[in-house]
C-alpha cells in the first residue's frame, strides 16, 4: 500500500560500508519507478538520532557497525523505532543471526550481495504492508480492551432441569465484576452463592427460590469480589419456560452498580448531616427559648421578691417586738408560738431567695481550683451538721487530681448543699461517703432526660465527684423530678425544694453533668462530671 | 447587686440582744439617735417602738425621703438607717444630699433593703437585706459605735 501512495517511501540505510550502501541505493533506484527517498548513515548512533527527528517507512541495517555488533545493533536500533519496520543485512556467513534477530522482532533479512533490485522492492513493500497491518490490529485489540474494561455488566445462563439448575455460563465481562471467570463458576457449583455477602445470602437465596418457581423479580445484594472489595450488584433474571409453562432456564444480567450504591449512601449521608445539624440548630433554638425565659422568670422573681421581702419585715419586726415585749412575761408559749412564727417568715424568705438564686443569670468567676480543697472546705462547712446528726465522714479523695477550671465559691456551695441533702436524708445517722477521681470515659453520658447530645464523650478525661448517703434513698418515681424547681421529698418546712434546681444550673453553666441515682446497698449517690482541660 | 456583696464583709450572728434591756450601765449612756428614712409607715413604726424598748435608742422616723436631709438637720442623728427603693428620692440621693451636707457628711449610713440578700459592704456604706431580725439589725448599728 505504501508504494502505490503518491508519496516516496524514505527508506533509511545503516550500513558502515559506504560502497555497499551507494550500491543498495543504486540497486534499489533502478528497479523502481516511483520516486524514494534515501538516507544513510555509517553508525548506528547517527541512525538512532535520525529516527528520533524523522519518520522513515523502513530501516535497512546493516547489523556489522563500527558502534555496535550483531544481534544487539537491531534491539538497541528497535527502542528508538518500535513502530518502524527493519530488514536486516546480513552477510553470507551470518545467516543464522538473520534468522535470530527475525524471531526477535525484524520484519525480515536479506544477504548482502545476492540483491536483486525487484526482489529487495517486493520485500520491502511486504515488510511495510505487514507491518501496518500489524499496528491496525495493535490498536484495535487495545480499543476492544478499552472497551471490555468499560464493561460493568455480565450475562448468565443457566439451564433448568425438574426444578434444579444443571449448568451455568458466563459472559466475560463477569471476571470484571466479580473477579472469577466462567470456567471457576462451572467448577465450583456454590460459588455464586460464596461470593454473596453474608448478610444479603437470605436475600439471594428466596429470590432463586423464587425465580425456580417461576416468579423473576429484580434483586439489588453485596457480592465480595475475588480481591476482597466489596461490590454492589443489580440481578435482573428474565425466565425461559417451555409450552407447559415449566421453567427451563434464565437468563440474568448482572449489572455493577456499585458506583451508583456509593453515590446513593454519600447522599444519605449527607441528608444525615443535614437533619443533624437541623437538630442542633433546633436545640439551640429551645435552648434561647429557655434562657429568655429564664431571663423574664428572673426579672419577674426579683419584682416579687422585693413586693414580699417588706411585708415579711414588718411581721418580723413585730414579732421581734412581741418577743421583747412578752419574754419577760415567762410565758413559755408565747415564746413557743413567737417563734414558730418567726421561722415560718424566715422560711418564706428562704424560698424567695432560692428563687433568686435559681433564676438570676448568673456569670461564672473561673480560676483554676482544686477539687479537693474545695471539697474540704465545704465539708468544715457542714462538720457541726454531721456529728448533730450522728453521721460518719468517709473520703476517698484522690491525689493528684489536675486543677479544673471553676467558680470556687458556686461549687463550694453546691458541696454544701450537697453534704447537708445527703445529712437529712439519715436522720437516724449514717455514713457520708465523699469521693473523687479522675477517669477516662469509655462511653458517651447524656444529661438525664435532656434533649441536648451529651457533654462527655467516650474517651474524655474527666474529674468526678460522688456524693453518697446510706439513708433511704430516693423513690423511684421521683428520680426524675429531683432537679425540678419546688420537688422536694423532704418533710414540709424542712426544704425549699430549690436546692437540686440550684446544683443544676450551677454545674450546667460549668458544662458539667449531675446525675443522682440511688446505690444497690441503699442510699443516694450524687455524681458530679467535670471536664479537665487539655 | 447580691452577687458583689458577696465577697464582702458578713457581719457574725450575734446569739443574743448586743446590748441588754434596761441595765444600769447602758442607760448611764449617752444615747444612740437612729433616724430611720423609709416609706414603709408599718414597718418604721414598728421598728421605733422595738428599737425603743432598749433605752439605749433614740429613734426618729422619716417616711418621706426628700425630707430627710431637712429632719436630719433638726434630729441630728448619730447614724441612719435608709431604705433603697422609695418614691421620688431612692436612697442613693438621700445619701449623696448627706455626705453634701457639711453637718450630716459623716453620718454613718446603713442602708437597708430588700434588694440584697446578704449582709455587707459596698463602697464603704454597710448593706443589710430585708427581712432582718432585730438583734442583727442592732448588731449592724453597734458595729459603728463598738470602742
Amino acid at each position: 500500500m505504501a508504494l502505490t501512495a503518491t508519496a516516496p517511501v524514505k527508506v533509511l540505510i545503516v550500513e558502515d560500508n559506504a560502497m555497499d550502501a551507494s550500491l543498495l541505493q543504486v540497486t534499489l533506484n533502478r528497479a523502481h519507478s516511483d520516486p524514494a527517498e534515501f538516507v544513510s548513515t555509517g553508525t548506528l548512533g547517527e541512525a538512532r538520532g535520525l529516527l528520533e527527528r524523522e519518520r522513515f517507512d523502513i530501516v535497512l541495517l546493516d547489523l556489522s557497525l563500527p558502534d555496535s555488533q550483531g544481534l544487539d545493533t537491531f534491539s538497541r536500533l528497535q527502542i528508538h523505532a518500535p513502530e518502524t519496520p527493519i530488514i536486516l543485512l546480513t552477510g553470507q556467513d551470518d545467516e543464522a543471526l538473520g534468522l535470530e534477530a527475525v524471531r526477535a522482532g525484524a520484519q525480515e533479512y536479506v544477504v548482502k550481495g545476492t540483491l536483486n533490485g525487484k526482489i529487495l522492492w517486493r520485500v520491502i513493500s511486504y515488510a511495510i504492508e505487514r507491518n501496518s497491518l500489524r499496528r491496525s490490529l495493535r490498536e484495535n485489540e487495545q480499543r476492544y480492551k478499552l472497551l471490555l474494561g468499560a464493561v460493568t455488566d455480565y450475562l448468565y445462563n443457566a439451564k433448568v432441569e425438574e426444578g434444579r439448575v444443571v449448568s451455568t455460563a458466563h459472559g466475560y465481562a463477569c471476571v470484571k465484576v466479580t473477579g472469577y471467570l466462567s470456567r471457576e463458576f462451572d467448577r465450583d457449583p456454590n460459588l455464586w452463592y460464596r461470593m454473596v455477602h453474608e448478610e444479603d445470602r437470605p436475600l439471594v437465596l428466596h429470590q432463586a427460590e423464587q425465580i425456580l418457581a417461576g416468579q423473576a423479580r429484580p434483586l439489588e445484594h453485596r457480592l465480595i469480589h475475588k480481591d476482597g472489595s466489596i461490590r454492589w450488584v443489580r440481578h435482573t433474571p428474565v425466565l425461559r419456560m417451555d409450552e407447559m409453562h415449566r421453567v427451563i432456564g434464565y437468563d440474568g444480567l448482572i449489572s455493577d452498580i456499585t458506583e451508583r450504591k456509593q453515590a446513593e449512601e454519600a447522599l444519605q449521608n449527607a441528608v444525615a448531616d443535614l437533619l443533624q445539624s437541623q437538630e442542633a440548630l433546633k436545640t439551640a433554638h429551645l435552648h434561647l427559648m429557655q434562657a429568655e425565659k429564664m431571663e423574664a422568670v428572673g426579672r419577674m422573681a426579683a419584682g416579687i421578691a422585693h413586693e414580699v421581702k417588706n411585708p415579711l419585715q414588718i411581721l418580723l419586726t413585730s414579732l421581734d417586738y412581741f418577743s421583747r415585749r412578752l419574754s419577760s412575761e415567762q410565758d413559755k408559749d408565747f415564746d413557743e408560738v413567737l417563734n414558730e412564727m418567726r421561722k415560718a417568715g424566715q422560711r418564706a424568705d428562704a424560698i424567695i431567695n432560692g428563687l433568686l438564686d435559681f433564676t438570676h443569670t448568673e456569670t461564672l468567676d473561673l480560676k483554676t481550683q482544686d477539687i479537693n480543697g474545695l471539697i474540704q472546705s465545704a465539708l468544715a462547712m457542714v462538720r457541726h451538721n454531721l456529728s448533730f446528726n450522728h453521721v460518719v465522714l468517709q473520703t476517698e479523695l484522690a491525689t493528684g487530681l489536675p486543677p479544673v477550671a471553676l467558680d470556687g465559691l458556686k461549687i463550694e456551695q453546691l458541696f454544701i448543699n450537697l453534704f447537708n441533702n445527703a445529712i437529712d436524708a439519715m436522720p437516724h445517722g449514717g455514713a457520708l461517703t465523699v469521693k473523687s477521681r479522675i477517669e477516662q470515659l469509655t462511653q458517651t453520658h447524656r444529661d438525664q432526660g435532656s434533649r441536648q447530645p451529651g457533654r462527655f464523650y467516650a474517651g474524655d478525661t474527666v474529674a468526678i465527684v460522688e456524693v453518697e448517703d446510706s439513708g433511704g434513698g430516693i423513690p423511684p418515681e421521683a428520680l426524675h423530678k429531683v432537679f425540678e424547681p419546688f420537688f422536694t421529698t423532704k418533710i414540709t418546712g424542712k426544704g425549699t425544694g430549690l436546692g437540686l434546681a440550684i446544683a443544676k444550673r450551677t454545674v450546667d453553666l460549668h458544662g458539667g453533668l449531675i446525675e443522682i441515682g440511688n446505690r444497690p446497698q441503699g442510699g443516694a449517690i450524687c455524681r458530679l462530671m467535670f471536664n479537665i482541660q487539655k | 447587686m447580691s452577687n458583689d456583696l458577696n465577697g464582702g464583709i458578713v457581719l457574725d450572728e450575734r446569739s443574743g440582744p448586743a446590748v441588754g434591756f434596761g441595765t444600769t450601765d447602758r442607760t448611764e449612756m449617752k444615747k444612740i439617735k437612729v433616724l430611720i428614712v423609709d416609706d414603709e409607715v408599718a414597718f418604721t413604726n414598728i421598728l421605733k417602738k422595738t428599737l425603743e424598748l432598749n433605752e439605749r435608742y433614740e429613734v426618729c422616723v422619716e417616711n418621706h425621703p426628700r425630707l430627710a436631709v431637712v429632719t436630719a438637720r433638726e434630729f441630728v442623728p448619730d447614724i441612719v438607717i435608709l431604705d433603697v427603693v422609695m418614691p421620688g428620692v431612692d436612697g442613693g440621693e438621700v445619701q449623696a444630699q448627706f455626705k453634701a451636707d457639711e453637718v450630716l457628711k459623716d453620718i454613718p449610713i446603713i442602708f437597708l433593703t430588700a434588694l440584697v440578700q446578704h449582709q455587707g459592704v459596698l463602697d464603704g456604706s454597710t448593706y443589710v437585706g430585708k427581712p432582718v431580725g432585730a438583734d442583727e439589725l442592732i448588731g449592724a448599728i453597734e458595729e459603728h459605735f463598738s470602742a
